[in-house]
């Protein structure tokens, strides 16, 4: 499949602010980032909104290269816009307007013919949910309405990357659900998203990718599913009989008991011990083993390790 | 036997395969968007239909004039003719009472009338721009629109291009529309299609002078939308703008002498500025001298001996000034995505 985007040294400063210090991406994997779901992690300030605003081409990067689609940044701004789409953080309605007008505004604003945009209007407002209130203003709208009508806007124009800033910002637990439904819809339609956010949850929940970013710096990048790979000395025991023996016979074969709760023990292997250690130790106290798990990092862990790393340094 | 009720699908995202334009006339939505929305107010309404009250009057006037050739060329010594002579005396200022062919003087006479009207159409044009204008970028940036117009395949030129071409629009509807239209209706009902010749010149200075209007009031009043995010201080910036220098105009040429108000100090104002080229495209001292009329005849008019050139150079800075301006205001809310 084709690029979706990629940045070589690419740095914007403003001022005396770097919002982007060299952020390299892609570069590993063949010269691009792979379409899917991808995530943009980061504190407040991390430089996640600059990177989406130079990738649009709405602020020039200060030196470095990048492409959208596989199309120049510097050159081709205006093709790549036609096939993109911004879903922005702030609220951006344009007054007085609509839910249709808006989309239909931002339809034809991409260069859609009037009845064309009228179509793809009414399919985008079904599509998201607001089919009932399209005929409303748009400043009615309730928060997680307004989302869905950005959301709308941005899809109007069936575009083939999609540049998501915060997109369940400010939204209840059920709109949230919704808004990350709707992402992962879009990406098996084969639209590829670039979703920016700092609530974790989220970006584990659709992304399949992740980029984390940090004081404009890329600190870490790379599959979820490889990031929270299991580690290899801690475990969860499930289990049932006698918690004294079984502690005693895991602390002679130097195994540490680092939490316990009835029936359950979080446990560090030494270095180069098997399972089995475990396992003897339970045969050798007599209880009876439910559960043994390998403990997985989370993404809230990778991404705070990265964030400390990047402190300490 | 029954039938199920109809049930709607959720038919899902679907993509779509058509073409995307090449956007060279984005500009157009932008302004048949704007158009739109302003006429949703009712003010907005109601100073355009009170402007286009005008073309009646007009209208009126020039069937006037129309009967004073006639009785002129049938019953010179009429009391009636000595009536509309004393009408168009005090309303235009042209005294015409000596004239033994009005018809020769028709074209000075349509364009004093004209030059007047101008003069009045500039209070509405002030009065519409505060009303339409003011809040067309300003809201937009409140409103932080201004990236989602940028991340389509638009660019701030075709954005001010756009925004701009609204107040034209308006400026147009309350200047050159009820002028050109008093015009057409004037000359079929004066003399019919024979006196088109006589009138084309006239026209065209009229859509040049309305033109004028719009580019420079559209481009200062879109710099002025550009600086702020509240639509209220625009209408007070504008207004501000407009009047004081107006107000500024008059206290020097009351203070210094007709000579020192001929030169720059003359052309401070934008109202006069407008005034000085629309005499200087209507040609006021030419028709003046043509009319074989006295000079006291043509009280009005401005017959300054000022040129054209104060005023253009006045008038380019100001509107180059405030299209640099407004585009620089606009790149630079088109960028607040970045939250730097």
């Amino acid at each position: 499949m084709a690029s979706v985007f990629s940045c070589e040294n690419l740095s914007k400063r403003y001022g005396r602010i770097t919002a982007l210090k060299n952020v390299t991406l892609g570069v590993d994997t063949g010269g691009a980032v792979e379409p899917g779901v991808i995530g943009l992690l980061g504190p407040n300030g991390a430089g996640k909104s600059t990177l989406i605003s130079v990738l649009l081409g709405q602020t020039p990067a200060t030196s470095g290269q990048a492409s959208v689609l596989g199309l120049d940044i510097r050159r081709k701004q205006r093709h790549i816009r036609r096939r993109i789409g911004f879903v922005p953080e702030n609220d951006c309605l344009i007054p007085q307007l609509t839910g249709t007008g808006y989309v239909h505004y931002a339809g034809r604003l991409a260069g859609m013919s009037y009845s064309d945009a009228m179509r793809r209007t009414h399919e985008a407002l079904d599509y998201v949910g607001l089919g009932e209130a399209r005929y409303r203003q748009a400043e009615e709208y309730s928060a997680g309405m307004r989302q869905r009508l950005k959301l709308a806007q941005a899809l109007v124009h069936d575009p083939d990357l999609l540049f998501l800033d915060e997109p369940t910002n400010g939204m209840d637990p059920h709109g949230r659900q919704t808004m990350l439904s709707l992402i992962s819809d879009l990406a098996e339609k084969g639209i590829s998203l670039l979703l920016s956010s700092h609530l974790l949850p989220d970006v584990e929940k659709v992304c399949e990718r992740v980029i984390i970013m940090s004081g404009g710096e890329v600190l870490s990048t790379g599959r979820i599913s490889e990031m929270n790979k299991p580690h290899p000395t801690l475990y969860m025991i499930e289990y049932s009989g006698d918690d004294g023996a079984f502690q005693r016979q895991l602390s002679l074969r130097n195994v540490s008991v680092l939490d316990h709760t009835e029936g359950q023990l979080n446990v560090e292997l030494p270095e180069q011990s098997a399972q089995n250690t475990i396992l003897e130790a339970a045969r050798s106290s007599y209880v009876k083993l439910h559960g043994l798990h390998p403990k997985r990092s989370s993404l809230e862990e990778t991404f705070m390790a990265a964030i400390q790393g990047q402190g300490n340094k | 036997m029954t039938t199920a009720p109809a049930t709607s699908t959720p038919q899902g995202y679907q993509r779509w395969d058509g073409e995307l334009g090449k956007g060279r006339w984005t500009w157009l939505v932008i302004v048949t968007t704007g158009i739109r929305q302003a006429l949703k107010n009712n003010r907005t309404r109601t100073l355009v239909l009170t402007s286009l009250g005008l073309i009646p009057g007009m209208c009126g006037l020039f069937y006037v004039f129309s009967l004073m050739e006639t009785l002129l060329l049938t019953t010179p010594d009429d009391q009636s003719m000595k009536s509309l002579s004393e009408f168009v005396r005090v309303f235009l200022g042209v005294d015409v009472s000596g004239a033994a062919q009005l018809g020769d003087y028709r074209e000075p006479l349509w364009r004093c009338a004209f030059f007047l009207v101008i003069k009045v159409q500039m209070f509405w044009v002030l009065i519409i721009v505060a009303q339409v204008a003011s809040g067309l970028i300003s809201r937009d940036i409140k409103a932080r629109a201004l990236p989602v117009y940028f991340a389509k395949p638009i660019t701030p030129f075709t954005y001010m291009l756009g925004k701009w071409a609204v107040v034209a629009c308006f400026i147009a509807l309350v200047t050159l529309v009820p002028n050109l239209l008093s015009l057409t209706f004037g000359t079929m009902m004066t003399g019919g299609l024979d006196t088109w010749g006589q009138t084309l010149d006239l026209g065209c200075d009229l859509l040049l002078s309305g033109l004028l209007i719009c580019v420079v009031g559209g481009a200062i009043v879109l710099a002025l939308s550009s600086m702020s995010s509240d639509h209220r201080y625009v209408t007070v910036g504008w207004l501000a703008v407009t009047l004081l220098l107006t107000f500024g105009q008059k206290l020097l040429n009351e203070a210094l002498p007709g000579e020192a108000t001929t030169g720059w100090l003359g052309c401070i104002s934008l109202r006069s500025d407008i005034l000085i080229l629309t005499d200087w495209l209507f040609d006021m001292r030419r028709t003046w001298e043509a009319s074989g009329l006295p000079p006291e005849a043509f009280s009005k008019a401005l017959l300054r001996p000022v040129g054209p050139f104060n005023a253009t150079a006045v008038l380019a800075g100001w509107t180059a000034g405030s299209i640099l301006l407004c585009y620089r205001r606009v790149v630079r809310f088109s960028r607040s995505a970045a939250n730097v």
